[in-house]
């Protein structure tokens, strides 16, 4: 499921002057949508009262709907009382390569123009083949690996000049120290976990800094996106089974699908049928665990934004000053902070169920081999 | 009622009560994290670890169930 379809259904017209996005839900219908909102006299400048539908576009969540839309990923960056920065379209199709520097120059060309959330469609209804714009989510997945970079080495470079850790070095070294000797070195064996920490603090800090960077004011949270947090998941996943192999070897590796069962000593019969029945159930066990990382890092994402979009929309659906200011501010006020703590643990159990993942992978061969190694020690 | 309202139907109730059963189970477990980290001050930091991530195993079945309920919802 794409996350530009995840509120789909709701029906709104384009509201910001020059977004022409019509959402009915379906790319097909958007063309035809769009003529008729243009001949009802919408788009509308500026932000509708809830309740007060605009001109002719059936109106049933108002400004509700279009902060929802402000979750989803767009092709501009919104500073909203200044303005709006354009951002690159990168695509190919049956015609090559393209590139347009805005949605406007996109739109002057004639043979494309943006549909749901200001993605490009050719007008002759073509599918694109690869569609790489950068998009909101891309610049923020950028801007955060660089501020990340910035970061890190400046941390880096105090702990060259002396040994005595200092300001910005502490934080880094706390947050690392912690990911090594508490998340990483319980779930794995020393042995495996020492070349992949890089990997662990890699995702541990870049999500940690793509949660945040949703906080800031007019930030986007590219971990609010499934396509991101699945991408870090196959990471995992990739990592998870290169370890297996390593550890067990290819041939082991293959063989721990039968979960255990080939060195069991039962009847043939029995043990084919069974190792039958098992070889689904590993393989699927194998996908269900990045899986359940990448939608749980989302849904965590999601969720308090969403939230916050509802307790903000109290306040328009009551047209009332005394409730936007008693509840909606200081319970959306709350919940900002619950999600800093929700940016840390997300980052924290993301790192720590990836390390628990690879280690049992790793445990597993130790299983195998291991007749020295007490059984209370290998349970995860 | 047509089609989409049922979808609409099925998909909020099976919201709540996915919720209800996760909010259960990460209940008893933050319950018996407590009361064994209240018996056993010193195990406060590994019973930690351990129900988080038996609570993030119990949230995962829960979005699992909304997953479904948001596929439901958009169609």
């Amino acid at each position: 499921m794409a996350s530009s379809t995840a509120y789909g259904s709701a029906q709104s017209s384009g509201l910001i002057a020059q977004s022409t996005a019509v959402q009915t839900g379906d790319v097909v219908d958007s063309a035809m949508a769009k003529t008729e909102a243009t001949v009802a006299g919408v788009p509308v400048a500026g932000v509708p009262v809830a309740g007060v539908p605009a001109a002719g576009a059936p109106k049933e969540g108002g400004v509700f709907v279009e902060l929802l839309d402000h979750l989803a990923d767009s092709h501009e960056l919104h500073f909203d009382p200044i303005g709006h920065v354009p951002l690159p379209y990168i695509f190919w199709d049956a015609d090559g390569s393209h590139f347009f520097a805005s949605e406007k120059s996109l739109e002057s060309s004639g043979a494309y123009e943006a549909g749901v959330h200001g993605k490009a469609v050719r007008k002759d209804g073509k599918p694109l083949t690869f569609d790489m714009s950068i998009t909101a989510n891309v610049f923020f997945m950028v801007f955060s690996s660089l501020l990340l970079l910035l970061v890190v080495r400046a941390a880096a470079s105090k702990a060259k000049k002396s040994l005595v850790p200092q300001g910005l070095r502490n934080l880094v070294e706390v947050l690392m120290i912690f990911i090594r000797d508490e998340v990483v070195l319980p779930a794995i064996d020393a042995k495996y976990a020492e070349p992949l920490m890089p990997f662990f603090l890699t995702i541990f800090f870049f999500i940690l800094m793509m949660n945040l960077i949703g906080l800031v004011p007019f930030g986007h949270t590219p971990t609010g996106a499934v396509s991101v947090t699945a991408a870090l998941a196959l990471c995992t996943f990739f990592v998870t089974q290169a370890t297996g192999m390593r550890s067990m070897g290819v041939k082991g590796y293959f063989l721990h699908l039968t979960g255990g069962l080939h060195e069991m000593e039962l009847p043939i019969a029995l043990k084919i049928i069974l190792i039958l029945i098992m070889i689904p159930i590993e393989i699927m066990g194998l996908f269900t665990k990045p899986f359940a990382l990448a939608v749980r890092l989302f849904a965590n994402m999601t969720a308090g934004h969403i939230v916050i979009v509802s307790l903000i929309g109290l306040a328009f659906l009551f047209k009332s000053v005394l409730v936007g200011s008693f509840v909606s501010v200081p319970f959306a006020l709350f919940i900002n902070l619950l999600e800093l703590l929700v940016a840390f643990l997300q980052a924290y159990i993301f790192t720590m169920l990836s390390a628990l993942f690879i280690g049992m992978m790793v445990h597993e061969h130790a299983h195998e081999e291991g007749h020295g190694v007490p059984q209370g020690e290998i349970t995860v | 009622m047509n089609a989409s309202a049922f979808a609409y139907l099925a998909a909020g109730l099976g919201a709540s009560l996915a919720v209800i059963g996760a909010g259960l189970g990460i209940g008893k477990l933050a319950t018996a994290a407590l009361e064994a980290s209240g018996r056993q001050p010193e195990m406060a930091g590994g019973l930690r670890t351990t129900m988080i991530i038996a609570a993030a195993l119990i949230e995962g079945i829960a979005l699992f169930a909304l997953v479904i309920c948001i596929i439901l919802s958009s169609k």
